[in-house]
């Protein structure tokens, strides 16, 4: 035999261990060597035909299969201990992590909700004094006078709109402790 | 192929949480390969099952260190080659390499097969695979029933690629010579 390409290269690029270039290179090899051509394809119709699984493969005895199944169920059991507390937390750890979940979710909304109540309460102190004075001429009127301001623009100091901005014609404080609005000319 | 190495990691996956699904899974899917090697390297139908329950048996214990990256039948061919290895260091057989069980192998396989054309070819591909030298032999089964690349076989057999490539190479040169020598058609 004259070429070695089949051994050095051939067998290599038939169990798919050749990189990219050198597979490449010995596919325009195999167009030019008629004897690693044959070599090629005679080992892949004999590998196709006789060295398979079927006929190169053997059947255990119907007592060693059942050995070896058992062996591996005994195994199983065996090696369980050692892992129980990982056996155990991907068992049980789901419920308690799902009951944690809820209550933390269950917490956050109850915190964000009384928050969110205190700061509307907060925001809304303008409009408060305002149903103040509609409702109490004694309350509030009295200090929306003395700070010049009626009282959306109170409002508007909150932070509800910005208190900078001109004064919209929409309330004005002409009594003490009385709104009127003026929208309609 | 692809679907094959799939099909291998759930099992594996299986397995490895410890479902016996997975073992026996895995273990149908490639007893025959392995035991078939088991049975040509020692000759020995009850050594080799005992093998093939330590082989399997060593993946479980091992199989959290399996490199995902290789193919599981290459990976389990390793470790049954290590307990063939294993074996003739123990006992001691006076050979270069492994023990020569070519001659006497064919006559111990207890086949089971009804198709009697297929049992014939099996037979004289048998035979065919007895009469290699022991060292090719090792490195025809590994690749033709594991699967495993050579530049793995090669570290098995703590050799240079070369050497395992050679040894391919004669191994199949040889294989032919004795099929056709049988009257099997098909083969250069």
């Amino acid at each position: 035999m004259a070429c070695n390409k089949f051994e050095e290269q051939g067998l290599l690029y038939l169990s798919g261990e050749l990189g990219k270039s050198d597979a490449a290179e010995y596919e325009s090899h195999l167009s030019a060597c008629e004897e690693c051509r044959l070599e090629t394809e005679s080992y892949k119709r004999e590998s196709a035909l006789f060295y398979t699984a079927d006929v190169l493969g053997e059947t255990p005895s119907p007592a060693a299969d059942a050995a070896i199944l058992r062996a591996g169920e005994n195994f199983k059991k065996a090696r369980t201990p050692v892992f129980m507390p990982m056996m155990f937390i991907k068992k049980y750890a789901p419920v308690p992590l799902f009951l944690m979940l809820v209550m933390v979710a269950v917490g956050g909304y109850v915190r964000y909700n009384s928050m969110h109540a205190e700061n509307l309460r907060a925001n809304l102190t303008g409009e408060t004094a305002e149903q103040f004075a509609i409702t109490d001429p004694h309350h509030g009127a009295a200090d929306m006078a003395a700070a010049g301001r009626d009282g959306l623009t109170i409002i508007d100091s909150l932070g509800i709109e910005d208190s900078n901005a001109a004064p919209r014609p929409l309330g004005n404080l002409d009594m003490e402790g009385v709104v009127t609005v003026s929208g309609g000319e | 192929m692809k679907q094959q190495a799939n099909d291998d990691q759930l099992l594996f996956d299986m397995w490895l949480s410890g479902d016996s699904k997975g073992f026996s899974g895995l273990y149908e899917r490639y007893r025959s390969r392995v035991f078939g090697f088991l049975l040509r390297m020692t000759g020995d139908r009850e050594i080799a099952e005992d093998m093939l329950q330590e082989a399997f048996l060593a993946a479980l214990r091992n199989a959290d260190h399996f490199d995902r990256s290789r193919s599981f039948l290459s990976w389990l061919f390793g470790i049954a080659h290590k307990r063939v290895i294993d074996y003739y260091r123990h006992a001691k057989v006076e050979t270069d390499h492994i023990g020569d069980t070519g001659g006497s192998v064919g006559s111990r396989f207890d086949s089971q097969e009804q198709d009697l054309s297929n049992k014939h070819l099996r037979a004289l591909v048998n035979e065919a695979v007895a009469q290699l030298e022991p060292s090719q032999r090792e490195v025809f089964l590994l690749r033709e029933l594991g699967g495993v690349p050579f530049k793995e076989i090669a570290e098995m057999m703590d050799c240079p690629i070369n050497t395992a490539l050679g040894r391919m190479r004669l191994a199949l040169r040889n294989m032919r010579k004795e099929l056709k020598k049988r009257g099997i058609n098909g083969v250069q």
